[in-house]
């Protein structure tokens, strides 16, 4: 037991707040792959707390359970790490609802998570690919907002597009 | 200080946005700059420009003068080592399994080669395109599908007795008619695009788009082996028609009795006839029966036999490729038992040309030596080199040094200058012969074509 906590003792520990008050205790390894963090803790080196009130409980927690999955396998750099991180980003993507999917989305842009937000949207483009605009829509339910004949000349202006 | 104002600045801008979200009726508002991001993963053009037509939202974003550009750096980001890819065809339906090493254009000398990576090949490069589209059309069973010519960004394909032309830039794939059969087996064939315009050049969603033409050319053998056979055997794929029509030839050139390299660059159609001794040169786009779409250059002085039996030997020693958009012609023989002679043209100017001119407008560009023995030992090789286990699939397309070579059943890239090579893929197939493969560098163009 002991010889574990002077191990932690050598990272840093940050406090992260979310919207609804909920804390998370993170290393510092941890919480700075999200490049937001990484510049308040270069810049306001003394503050262990740092609130981020654009974020909620839920979706900062998964991003952060991200982080810390990618910290830990980044430490070693073998190439089977590589792998790991891989199969691991796909589980992660793999079932998240739509409404997650948008949050977590949010979230990653807002904390910069730049390999998070790309994993992210990679997701949401596979949920368009192969689909006919009217599926499209349906999947995100967006309204057609085009005047009548707009959306014809659209595809007739591209109309190899929709063979 | 600065620094600090700089990033409440920064929230100052992503509240401001979350404040307009919040004017939108969906809750699943993705701001403009990740809708960017997203449509820019989208596996090709085709399926970017159908989002354009969900909403007017989207379609501000493929709008954008710059959407496709960023489109196309994204799919190069995504293969940051490779300046090009190698796409491995064939001549017959004979199928090749190819494991391509990570092309890291780092130069080596000769052993020992590294192990293999990763396993693609023609089909395998661009799965979005053949998963989805390929094995859907046609019988879901394994015949196989060849990649049988490419210029620019399109591949001329053959599944079954079905010919394609795709794109799998833009994801688009034309299914041919049936061509008309005009002799024997297929003695070259390939695809041009119409030589680039302004026109081509166009935004994505907005504008009206002017589809590039295109034409797929079949030669066929004759029927009878005939050395004077004045049956032309030719057919032109014609993209505005969207028919097959018969090539009426100069009477000059006679069909083909070899498989001929035939190649398109600049909206025109390069092929070699070895009977003739001459690189004979087509321009599709030009009315049936214009005399001035051919031109014919005569060869360089390259040792070909006048023995006909003969020929076929030297034939399979030549290569027709192209060397920035300029044809460029090879040929391997043996100088002495241990080295193997390479020399390579090009040809510098294809315009007023008399084909009879004398020099030949092929000028020799590269003449080397290959030290077979070390080459075969790198490759692991059995200890008897036989020419037939060497041969130049294709020439770097950028690269004035480098070009392709193959070693029994392992592809390097060579450069002439330094003499080092680093192998680049693995070739695997049934019958242990790969004389019929054929490569293609694929290189990634600025913007697609599109057809």
């Amino acid at each position: 037991m002991s010889s574990s906590s002077t191990t932690t003792t050598t990272t840093r520990l940050l406090m992260l707040k979310a919207s609804d008050g909920v804390t998370f205790e993170v290393e510092e390894a941890v919480a700075t792959k999200l490049g937001a963090i990484n510049n308040m803790v270069e810049e306001e080196g003394s503050e262990d707390l740092i609130c981020l009130p654009n974020v909620n409980g839920k979706f900062l927690g998964m991003v952060l359970e991200w982080c810390k999955k990618h910290a830990n396998n980044n430490t070693n750099s073998d190439k089977g790490n590589d792998e790991v991180n891989k199969w691991w980003d796909k589980e992660f993507v793999m079932d998240l609802d739509q409404n997650t999917l948008y949050h977590l989305l949010m979230a990653a842009d807002y904390l910069s998570g730049t390999e998070l937000v790309d994993l992210l949207t990679e997701k949401v483009a596979s949920m368009i690919r192969g689909k006919k605009v009217e599926e499209i829509r349906e999947t995100f339910k967006i309204k057609s907002d085009f005047l009548p004949g707009q959306e014809e000349e659209i595809r007739k202006k591209n109309s190899w597009a929709f063979e | 200080m600065l620094e600090r104002a700089l990033r409440v600045r920064r929230k100052k801008g992503k509240s401001e946005r979350r404040r307009s979200l919040e004017r939108c009726t969906s809750s699943r508002y993705i701001p403009d700059d990740l809708l960017h991001e997203i449509m820019i993963r989208l596996p090709n053009l085709a399926s970017a420009v159908r989002c354009s037509s969900v909403c007017k939202r989207w379609r501000s974003i493929t709008s954008r003068s710059d959407f496709t550009a960023t489109f196309m750096d994204h799919i190069h980001r995504s293969e940051p080592k490779r300046s090009l890819r190698l796409l491995f065809g064939g001549i017959a339906d004979k199928e090749f399994s190819i494991r391509v090493v990570d092309n890291g254009m780092m130069m080596q000398s000769l052993s020992p080669p590294p192990p293999p990576v990763a396993a693609a090949s023609a089909v395998d490069s661009f799965p979005c395109l053949f998963k989805n589209n390929l094995s859907m059309t046609g019988d879901s069973s394994s015949s196989s599908t060849t990649l049988l010519g490419m210029c620019e960004d399109l591949l001329l394909i053959k599944k079954s007795k079905t010919y394609y032309v795709c794109n799998p830039l833009t994801g688009q794939l034309s299914m041919l008619p049936d061509p008309p059969t005009l002799g024997g087996g297929l003695a070259g064939c390939g695809v041009a695009v119409e030589a680039a315009t302004n026109n081509n050049k166009q935004l994505v969603g907005s504008g009206s788009s002017s589809n590039t033409r295109f034409r797929v050319m079949l030669m066929f053998f004759p029927l009878y082996r005939s050395r004077n056979q004045m049956a032309s055997g030719r057919t032109l794929f014609c993209s505005e028609t969207w028919q097959w029509t018969k090539v009426i030839t100069n009477p000059a050139i006679y069909s083909s009795i070899y498989y001929e390299d035939l190649v398109a660059s600049n909206g025109l159609f390069y092929w070699l006839h070895v009977g003739a001794k001459l690189l004979i040169s087509y321009d599709p786009f030009k009315d049936f029966g214009d005399v001035k779409a051919w031109k014919s250059f005569r060869l360089p002085h390259i040792f070909l036999p006048d023995d006909f039996d003969l020929l076929q030997y030297y034939t399979s020693h030549l290569r027709l490729g192209l060397f920035q958009g300029r044809p460029r012609l090879s040929q391997l023989f043996w100088d002495d038992p241990q080295y193997l002679s390479l020399k390579v043209w090009d040809l510098m100017d294809n315009n007023n040309i008399d084909a009879n001119a004398e020099p030949s407008p092929l000028t020799l560009v590269h003449q080397t030596l290959i030290d077979a023995a070390a080459a075969t030992a790198a490759a692991a090789a059995a200890a008897s080199v036989s020419l037939m286990s060497v041969s130049v699939p294709a020439f770097h397309p950028i690269h004035h040094n480098q070009i392709f070579m193959r070693f029994d059943s392992y592809l390097y890239q060579y450069d002439l200058d330094t003499k080092k090579q680093v192998m680049v893929a693995e070739i695997e197939n049934n019958s242990g012969r790969w004389d019929d493969l054929r490569v293609f560098p694929f290189v990634y163009p600025a913007s697609p074509t599109i057809i």
